[in-house]
């Protein structure tokens, strides 16, 4: 019989997820290896004080979504790093700010690899090409240099190139 | 100047003067930019009111709103600008008295606003500056509305965000007082402006804002919201360029981001640098590597403005503990010699090239000196350099000066030392100049065999015809590593010599005709040759080449001899020999020889060395994968019918093998600049049907397809490209009419002179 397995999130909400879909969280799928099965079907109940359900309803989407994908294992050399963000990932982070960061947070307190470079990907876009000023509008940040300080480090931007 | 003619030309002498005494402001010399700001005030209030109603008709713009004083269009920005500088000078009553007199003038502009604010935080009176900001506001706002006076939403977004940074600060401090009034009344200090140097103060300054409720937090900073571990992550997905932003954004992402140095390890600076904003870049860079031992940057280019290059230099070379990995420099005022001198005379400037891996240099040079040049950079693996011009030497003392060094520099050599690490060389000379070279620069690298390893050499722009001549027929003869050769628009040096000069076959067919075993073995290691010749006179056929000089280049993969004097008999000849049936080749320039010409209609004259038999190539080189065809002679819709046939017969003769490919790829096809018409196009690929028909069973995938065809200034119909791509045939097409020869300039050049 095939065990039943249940996330819990940190405002107590249940998941009960397939086994597959939790295994893209690196974090899981170690958890998971050391568990024995049991012979009572009880749910196996897994905590996860990290996640509120909300963010939760995100990941699990995700990890349905990509849970026949078999992702490699290095996802840090240089070749992925100018890889454009994959479509699907992008329509599906396309979220507020605020959930973005939390999806980002969690992917990385969950070990799953490909969402969290996705998320840090998206954010790193938002940045891209843009003046200070548009970067400030973008995250609502407020200019909390001096004029002087500003005028002295603005002459400090000098260097880059503006191709 | 008269003052007739000054007020005629009043906005453009007034122009000038704002554009100079900026420049000045922008250099610091705040008095200079003073006395021109000055002077031209006073010019722009010498006008009266009906020269200025003339102006303002001229440039088309509005009279007057409603009871303010008509004025000279740049007078407002002067006034500005001087105040800014009295500002700089820290005259702050000058500077004030300007920012009145600016928003007496211009009441509706934001200018002086924002400049009278920034005077009051100086001044550090938060609330007056928050005043007159929001008085700005509604100032300009009512002008708009009123009078629809054109303002910047530039400046008034600015207005805006000062307002709202000054009114978050005030609020902050009352409520640091009133935390500070509970715990002790007499040491009630309110700091006016919050210095924050590190990171640390930055945390907790965040611990306290949290602490606060009075203050609302609207802010959606990552790098406030995430850990550094992320930021570091998203940071390194982005470009210097965006990097060089994000320092400005605010005091936390300045701090943090110049706390990753390895973001600061790949830089790019824009073009005409000046030295100021170098000193700068070397500011951020200590900063950002101050808990390291080393400085390290991987790839450095640097563009420097003339007249301040050797001040860049110097910053370069006395950077402490710098290790430098890939360096790209343009220098127009210093020679390779100053150079030299100036990494050869600093301890430091030694150790940071230490390490230099790629060093690609854009320089004039002085003959007689680089040859030392590579001594100073033990680890190089490549250099390229672009001869920009020759220096020559200027008069009798410098000659004496050089002279001595170069004496100097000859008894302390050590002439065994091999640039073992040397794997890429490329010089490359600037054409105009080559008449007076007389030799090829590093030529003693070759002469004494100091190049082991080489793998890559490239020559370009030289004239061959004005070297020493033993040296051009052996000067390749020591490079028995050599993997990769490229000669282009070099005089005096045809194909046919380099074949003849490449080895020493001559030993080698001697040995072989008296029954000796030679000694000599001619090593082939050669996979790319290119030789690209400027200026073509006779036709070569290779009928005296012997079979032993073209062992050298058995193993070529890649030949290249677009505009080459060679016959299509003397290509055959080479491709005919190469190893392994040629299987291993895949990639032939023919473009732009005009004695390899094609037979365009079936009654052509015979031509010396034979028409281009097309199956005859294939026979030779049957995995060719990028076929450049540019600009070639007589090529035709006969000639392109007559390569569609080559294919159809190697198809033929791959269908007797058993395990042969069942179809052929082309990955670039270059038929550029040839007179071909839709028609003979679409005929080529029309032999997928043939062989569709006789041979192929298997699928709807047409067998003879191009991966990306380049037809550059042909003009074809728009449908019959649709037509290729949607039958397969092409997968990507370029058509660029707007080009006006095939290539302009060379490939090795790193820059077009």
């Amino acid at each position: 019989m095939v065990k039943r397995y249940v996330l819990v999130s940190s405002d107590n909400e249940k998941f009960p997820t397939e086994r597959k879909v939790m295994e893209k969280s690196i974090l899981l799928k170690n958890m998971l290896k050391d568990l024995f099965a049991d012979d009572d079907d009880e749910p196996i109940e897994i905590p996860l004080p990290n996640v509120s359900s909300s963010v939760m309803k995100f990941i699990l989407e995700w990890c349905e979504h990509y849970k026949d994908v078999d992702f490699e294992d290095d996802e840090d050399d240089d070749s992925k790093k100018s890889a454009p963000i994959d479509e699907w990932d992008k329509n599906f982070l396309n979220t507020d700010q605020e959930m973005l960061y939390e999806i980002i947070l969690a992917a990385n307190y969950m070990n799953i690899k490909p969402l969290l470079n996705a998320g840090c990907k998206m954010v790193a876009e938002m940045i891209r090409g843009k003046s200070p000023e548009e970067i400030r509008k973008t995250f609502n940040i407020v200019n909390d240099f001096t004029p002087e300080e500003e005028a002295a480090i603005r002459r400090e931007n000098e260097w880059a190139e503006d191709r | 100047m008269s003052d007739a003619l000054t007020k005629e030309n009043g906005l453009d002498v007034l122009g000038k003067a704002i554009d100079l005494g900026i420049n000045h402001f922008m250099q610091q010399n705040y008095h200079k930019a003073l006395k021109i700001f000055s002077k031209a005030i006073s010019l722009a209030e010498s006008y009266d009111e009906d020269e200025i109603i003339k102006l303002r008709k001229t440039l088309k713009l509005p009279q007057k709103w409603s009871s303010c004083k008509i004025i000279h269009p740049k007078l407002g920005s002067l006034l500005d600008h001087r105040a800014a500088t009295y500002e700089r000078l820290n005259d702050l009553t000058n500077s004030f008295k300007d920012c009145e007199k600016l928003i007496e003038l211009e009441p509706f502009g934001c200018k002086g606003y924002l400049r009278m604010s920034k005077i009051f935080m100086r001044q550090g009176k938060q609330t007056k500056a928050y005043a007159v900001l929001v008085k700005g506001i509604k100032r300009v706002n009512y002008g708009i509305e009123k009078y629809n006076i054109p303002v910047s939403g530039k400046l008034l977004e600015a207005l805006r965000r000062q307002k709202e940074a000054i009114g978050e600060d005030i609020k902050k401090d009352r409520i640091v007082k009133q935390i500070e009034n509970k715990v002790e009344d007499k040491l009630l200090v309110v700091p006016t402006k919050r210095k924050l140097t590190t990171l640390s103060d930055m945390i907790s300054d965040q611990l306290t804002k949290k602490q606060s409720p009075a203050v609302i937090y609207f802010s959606k900073d990552p790098l406030e919201k995430l850990p550094l571990e992320l930021i570091r992550k998203i940071f390194k997905y982005l470009p210097f360029q965006s990097i060089s932003s994000c320092v400005l954004v605010s005091k936390i992402w300045y701090e943090i981001i110049t706390s990753f140095p390895e973001l600061f390890e790949d830089i790019q600076l824009k073009r005409q640098i000046s030295a100021s904003a170098f000193k700068k870049l070397y500011k951020i860079l200590s900063k950002s590597s101050q808990n390291r031992t080393f400085k390290r940057i991987n790839r450095l280019k640097i563009y420097p403005k003339r007249q301040e290059e050797k001040s860049i230099l110097n910053t370069l070379m006395n950077f402490t503990k710098l290790q430098i990995l890939n360096l790209e420099i343009y220098l127009s005022d210093i020679n390779l010699r100053d150079l030299f001198l100036m990494i050869r005379e600093s301890k430091l400037a030694r150790f940071n090239f230490s390490n230099l891996e790629t060093l690609r240099l854009e320089i004039p040079l002085l003959l007689e000196f680089e040859e030392f040049f590579i001594d100073l950079l033990p680890k190089l693996s490549v250099f390229e350099i672009v001869i920009s011009e020759i220096t020559k030497i200027k008069n009798q003392s410098d000659a004496k000066k050089i002279s001595d060094n170069l004496k100097t520099l000859k008894d302390e050599e050590d002439r065994k030392l091999l640039y073992k690490n040397l794997k890429c060389l490329s010089i490359v000379m600037n054409p105009s100049f080559s008449t007076n070279v007389k030799k090829l620069p590093f030529e003693r690298y070759f002469l004494d065999k100091k190049l082991p390893n080489l793998e890559t050499l490239t020559i370009a722009g030289f004239n061959f015809k004005n070297f020493n001549q033993e040296f051009v027929k052996s000067f390749i003869q020591n490079l028995s590593n050599l993997k990769h050769l490229v000669l282009e628009h070099n005089d005096g040096l045809t194909i046919q010599d380099l074949i003849l000069n490449f080895s020493k076959w001559k030993e080698y067919d001697y040995c072989l005709e008296n029954d000796i075993k030679p000694i000599t073995k001619i090593s082939s290691n050669l996979q790319t040759l290119y030789v690209r010749e400027p200026s073509i006179t006779s036709v070569q056929h290779l009928r005296l080449v012997s079979p032993s000089a073209l062992i050298p280049f058995k193993n070529i993969v890649s030949l290249d001899i677009t505009g080459s004097s060679l016959s299509f008999e003397a290509l055959i000849k080479i491709l005919a020999n190469l190893n392994h049936k040629g299987s291993r080749f895949k990639s032939l320039s023919i473009g732009m020889c005009q004695f390899i010409v094609w037979q365009s209609s079936a009654f052509d004259r015979y031509t010396s060395g034979g028409h281009v038999d097309f199956a005859a190539v294939l026979r030779c080189c049957p995995k060719l994968e990028r076929l450049s065809l540019n600009q070639s002679s007589n090529l035709n819709d006969f000639s392109l019918a007559s390569i569609g046939r080559a294919y159809l017969e190697a198809m033929a003769l791959q269908a007797n093998h058993e395990d042969g490919k069942k179809e052929f790829i082309l990955d670039r096809l270059d038929l550029s600049f040839n007179s071909i018409s839709g028609h003979g196009l679409i005929e080529l690929f029309q032999i997928n049907h043939k062989m569709n028909i006789s041979l192929i069973e298997s699928g709807n995938n047409p067998v003879f397809r191009v991966n990306k065809l380049i037809i550059d200034g042909i003009d074809f119909k728009v449908e019959t490209l649709k037509l290729l791509e949607k039958r397969g045939y092409v997968s990507e097409i370029q058509c660029n009419l707007t080009k006006a020869r095939w290539r302009e300039y060379g490939v090795n050049s790193i820059l077009p002179f």
